[in-house]
């Protein structure tokens, strides 16, 4: 099954969302991928409190499905769902993900908190997927 | 030619000093500090060619100041020529005021305009500009103003326009120098007043 990433604001907004491989029109399950990031959210904050680092490991499971997460200092929210057989990988797409989330907020036209429409940091997610999971 | 390079050379390491005698300040800072300015002036105008005319103006009055500053502590002398002139503000401030070295290139036939040319540039890190604005602004524009303000007090009149630009996809970074003519001393303005 495939993979997908999505970044969420401090204030529950969804401002990225990334699949790989790239979602198709057939993908049947992306939907409820969705549905289970969504729920593990609920569970973050005492993980957050319990953790030093920005990087939870495993929050939530669905059946086979892992929810890996990543919540930044601004309480930005990385979250990823896999069938957990890549744990080294998923680690290491969220931390350098989230680099590129540091240098996305340094653009002086991205507000915070607002959807990604930036093009390029599309494709740099992309090509950071293939780089793990490709 | 082998006096061109020496002299080249002297002007590199002329630049080199300047920059490791001068006070630095984070990238970042000036980069953020300049972005979050770039926004404000894109609020207040709306028109990506009035903003480029405004920060052109900007950087036109930090030059007239400036060129006082790069003179004192520089160590340059007069220029003979409007190629040295060039070469002067490409290796020696250049490189003291913004920490890269731009390169002069693109002479034309007759020799009263060429293109200043860098690689980076540290005003536009982390800059990616919105699709709407990609094609009409200039971000860095700011950097012709000074150009232009900074000869103007030499008495050399140019004029100066981005000709590429990184932001825009372009290769390089290229500002286009014209020169237009060398002020006669004359009598201040504003001496009346």
């Amino acid at each position: 099954m495939a993979i997908t990433f999505v970044i969420v604001s401090s204030k529950d907004q969804l401002l990225f969302e990334a699949t790989f491989p790239p979602a198709s029109q057939t993908d049947e399950t992306a939907h409820l991928r969705e549905f289970i990031l969504f729920a593990s959210l609920d569970l973050l904050e005492p993980i957050v409190w319990s953790s030093r680092d920005f990087y939870l490991k495993a929050i939530d499971r669905f059946n086979d499905q892992i929810i890996y997460g990543l919540v930044t200092a601004s309480s930005c929210r990385l979250l990823l769902v896999s069938d957990g057989k890549n744990e080294e990988a998923v680690k290491n797409f969220l931390q350098d993900a989230y680099e590129l989330y540091a240098k996305l907020t340094m653009n002086p036209f991205y507000d915070p908190g607002t959807p990604i429409l930036s093009t390029s940091f599309q494709e740099r997610v992309q090509k950071l997927g293939k780089k793990y999971f490709g | 030619m082998s006096s061109s390079t020496s002299r080249s050379s002297t002007w590199n390491k002329l630049g080199d000093a300047a920059y490791a005698k001068s006070e630095k300040v984070s990238a970042d800072l000036v980069a953020l500090t300049y972005g979050s300015f770039v926004r404000e002036i894109i609020k207040d105008y709306e028109e990506p060619d009035q903003v480029n005319k405004e920060l052109e103006k900007l950087g036109y009055n930090i030059g007239i100041r400036l060129i006082e500053d790069f003179l004192a502590k520089s160590g340059v002398g007069n220029c003979s020529s409007f190629e040295e002139s060039a070469e002067i503000i490409s290796r020696v401030a250049f490189k003291m005021f913004l920490g890269i070295r731009a390169t002069v290139s693109n002479w034309n036939n007759e020799y009263n305009s060429c293109s200043i040319i860098f690689e980076e540039n540290p005003l536009a890190e982390y800059v990616e500009l919105p699709p709407e604005y990609s094609n009409a602004l200039l971000y860095s524009n700011m950097l012709c103003g000074v150009i232009r303000g900074a000869l103007e007090m030499v008495q050399i009149i140019v004029e100066c326009e981005f000709v590429k630009d990184q932001l825009r996809g372009d290769d390089t970074n290229e500002i286009r120098i014209r020169f237009k003519e060398i002020l006669q001393e004359q009598v201040p303005w504003n001496d009346e007043e």
